[in-house]
């Protein structure tokens, strides 16, 4: 056995290949993992985009505010990341919204009776319903 | 060529590299552009649902009130009767109906009783008074006088004679029997007796009845003791539900085989309803030979009712005495049917009997009085000298007077010797039944008397014995009825229930704003209010506390509609779980016996909802999931959870939804995100 050894540490000739070969090797696993990864994180991200759909079901008006009701109706959560009205973002309070869950997006906002807003709700996965709402007399 | 392959890689080894490459590169490229073209598909898909949905809402209209809440089950009678139809003829107004009947219309509920329990005795052969009865009916009426006693003679061969009878008239008598005892210890046997009579239409005035006695025999002794005259103002006697017959006159040669003598006709109008039937006659030899002779009741000739009605009873009198009259008398409760039937006291003898004073009474015992009765048509037989049981009445009586009737037939095995038989209240002996036999026949123990018991526990019994271990005393149709006086109160009512459930999970409690019960009835005489009531869950009893009418209503004869409103007070009277128990009852006794039809009785619930009706024009089922309702003050939304199908029109209530004054919009959405609107006002 001591024998063995012996002569494998004289023969230095065959460690070369070997340690190269094993090199690629690892080379190769961590390239198959960035490319594995990056495909996931593509596809994720166009997973989230194109799955998300949301409505607006309802406006309100109300001192100071409007109120919008709005209800996931696509595959993923939604968030929503900003809201536009006539052009100009607001302030509003952070909603966040699971799968067919629904709830109250409040936007702080002085508006004024009888007038014609446009209201964009934007996502952070750029998904965006527009409309035009009239507010109450 | 594989080997060629094999060397030339070999050779080149990067050009294997590059292939693996390109390879796992298009795997990656593969793998994403399928997963974009298939979640593309998905969402597109989604998309295209959502285009083709097209739910529109076609009515929005406010309710008032639910539909209406139907028995379910059938209808509990508490007091009167059900004649026919069923609950499920009441779930609509259609002229179709279920009969109830209120209960007989109370009996004139004057009774009157006297008693001379003590022994007396005569050796005179003309008539004292031993007891009598003397009272006023307080109207023109049927009264039904029944006579018991025990009687004995000291000297064997010579006859005591005992004669009930009303008002001195000999045309009245109720019983006389004589009788020649045949015994040698003349101081011991005390025999019993019975017998009854019914007067029909007795005057309101006064009248008395007697109970007389004497020895027929010059120089000889008889006694008398434990004497009890019965006085009941019955119903007048109409065949419906009570009827009677007599038969006055002396039978001869009655026959080897039963034959109705006293034959009484009664129809009556209600199903399996119980009733009293008591029959008695007087038999005598007309020979110095041996004889036998039989009675019973019967229903119907043949058809007995053998749980009930003695098919058996059977007495057999072997008297020597060619003057002596022995009074024969039984009791029973049957069980009729409605329609016509033949009560009848049947008799059958040796051809040198005779019968006279034959009668047979039939009363209705059930809803008009409160009653007990055992009845052991076996026969037992005991060698013991102590009392035995035979038939044991136990039940908790009101504090109330009762009318008590015993008998029980009795018999030795061993002429010359002598049984006991006796009926006992609360181990206390009322009459003591001894006689020594000499021919191997039954003999009956005869007991009727009114009683003032106590509220409380009550044991009848009928007992017997045999004077001597080696003699076997047998007894068998053993009867014990106690009837309770009618108080007046419980007579000519109707009491019916009906369970009904509302809705709960489309009328949750907390929509409802009050309930209405509501009737259509014919009642078939106007005398008196009907009332609705409902069962009270905080006060756990029937009221109508709380409704906004509590006067009754007054039925026309015709069909007539009777609603309640339970007004705020509704809560009481509904369960969590939505169970109303309604009541109808009668305003209380009264002379008529009144016939309900019901053609419908209903609860529902007043309510302040909104019915939906959508319409799904789309190709594909929709599924709502979202309801608004809107106006200038507030957006108020709710969950529903309502699928359409394609090309249906599906109509929503809403309890708890009440619609706003004004103009106001209404929204549904659905669960792929489109919205149907409504305006209304």
């Amino acid at each position: 056995m001591v024998k063995s050894m012996r002569n494998i540490l004289r023969n230095r000739r065959g460690i070369t290949p070997v340690l190269s070969s094993l090199l690629l090797m690892v080379i190769a696993v961590a390239a198959m993992s960035i490319a594995i990864t990056a495909t996931y994180v593509i596809t994720d991200n166009l997973h989230d985009t194109m799955g998300e759909r949301f409505i607006v079901e309802d406006v309100w008006f109300t001192t100071g505010k409007i109120s919008i009701y709005i209800r996931n109706v696509g595959k993923v959560s939604i968030k929503i990341a900003a809201v536009y009205v006539n052009h100009t973002s607001q302030s509003f309070t952070p909603l966040k919204l699971e799968e067919d869950k629904h709830g109250w997006l409040n936007v702080t906002y002085s508006w004024s009776s009888n007038s014609v807003y446009h209201i964009n709700v934007v996502t952070n996965g750029g998904t965006k319903v527009v409309d035009y709402y009239t507010s109450p007399s | 060529m594989w080997t060629i392959t094999r060397l030339r890689l070999k050779r080149d080894r990067r050009g294997v590299s590059n292939i693996i490459v390109v390879v796992l590169s298009l795997v990656i490229i593969v793998a994403i552009i399928a997963n974009i073209i298939l979640w593309s598909y998905e969402m597109n898909q989604l998309d295209w649902e959502k285009m083709k949905e097209d739910m529109s809402i076609t009515n929005v209209e406010r309710v008032t009130h639910s539909s209406w809440f139907v028995a379910q089950s059938e209808y509990t009678v508490n007091v009167g009767s059900h004649i026919s139809g069923t609950y499920t003829v009441t779930q609509a107004v259609d002229g179709q109906y279920e009969r109830f009947r209120e209960t007989l219309p109370a009996t004139t509920s004057q009774w009157e009783y006297a008693e001379s329990l003590s022994e007396s005795s005569s050796s005179s052969t003309s008539f004292a008074e031993k007891v009598r009865l003397t009272f006023t009916p307080s109207s023109v009426g049927d009264w039904l006088v029944i006579i018991t006693f025990q009687a004995r003679h000291t000297n064997t061969g010579d006859s005591f004679e005992v004669r009930g009878q009303l008002d001195d008239d000999s045309a009245k008598i109720i019983c006389l029997p004589n009788q020649e005892p045949e015994i040698n210890d003349p101081t011991r046997e005390y025999r019993t007796f019975g017998h009854f009579r019914v007067f029909q239409d007795l005057s309101a005035s006064e009248h008395h009845i007697d109970v007389d006695y004497r020895t027929q025999d010059f120089g000889t002794t008889m006694y008398i003791k434990n004497v009890r005259i019965v006085a009941i103002q019955i119903e007048d006697i109409d065949n419906v539900k009570n009827a009677y017959a007599e038969y006055e006159n002396q039978v001869s040669n009655p026959g080897s085989g039963f034959t109705d003598y006293a034959e009484a006709t009664i129809t009556p109008t209600d199903d399996n309803k119980k009733y009293l039937v008591i029959g008695c006659a007087e038999v005598q030899p007309s020979t110095w030979s041996s004889y036998y002779s039989e009675a019973r009741i019967s229903v119907d000739d043949t058809s007995y009712y053998p749980e009930e009605a003695p098919t058996g009873v059977y007495f057999r009198s072997t008297t020597m005495d060619l003057a002596d009259w022995f009074p024969l008398m039984t009791s029973a409760v049957v069980t009729l049917s409605s329609g016509s039937h033949t009560v009848a006291y049947q008799l059958r003898g040796a051809s040198y009997v005779d019968f006279r004073r034959i009668r047979i009474f039939v009363m209705r015992l059930d809803d008009l009085y409160t009653y007990e009765y055992v009845r052991d048509g076996s026969e037992t037989s005991t060698t013991s000298t102590s009392w035995q049981t035979k038939s044991t009445l136990s039940f908790t009586s009101s504090a109330a007077d009762y009318l008590i009737l015993s008998t029980m037939s009795g018999q030795l095995d061993t002429d010359g010797s002598s049984f006991q038989n006796r009926f006992t209240i609360g181990g206390a002996s009322q009459i003591d039944h001894f006689e020594e036999q000499s021919d191997g026949s039954y003999r009956s123990m005869q007991f009727a008397a009114i009683k003032t018991l106590a509220a409380e526990t009550q044991t009848f019994k009928t007992e017997y014995r045999t004077l001597s271990s080696f003699d076997v005393a047998r007894v068998k149709a053993s009867s014990i009825i106690a009837i309770k006086k009618p108080s007046g109160t419980s007579d000519g009512r109707l009491d019916v229930k009906g369970n009904f459930v509302v809705d709960m999970s489309t009328y949750p409690l907390d929509s409802i704003r009050t309930l209405e019960i509501q009737l259509r009835y014919m009642a078939d005489d106007a005398g008196e209010k009907w009332y609705l009531k409902a069962y009270n869950w905080s006060s756990l009893t029937y009221s109508d506390s709380g409704f906004n009418s509590t006067l009754g209503h007054t039925p026309t004869t015709g069909w007539d509609y009777y609603a309640v409103n339970l007004t705020d007070e509704w809560q009481n009277y509904v369960h969590d779980n939505g169970t109303i128990h309604v009541k109808f009852v009668d305003e209380g006794a009264d002379s008529n016996q009144t016939t309900i039809d019901i053609d419908f009785l209903g609860v529902r619930a007043k309510i302040d909802g909104t019915r939906f009706t959508f319409e799904n024009e789309g190709a594909l089922t929709s599924h709502l999931v979202s309801l608004w309702i809107i106006n200038s003050t507030n957006h108020q939304r709710y969950d529903i959870n309502v699928f359409v199908n394609s090309a249906e029109t599906t109509t929503y209530l809403r309890a708890d939804i009440s619609l706003p004054e004004g103009e106001h919009t209404v929204k549904v959405v659905t669960e792929r995100g489109n919205t149907a609107v409504y305006s209304g006002s």
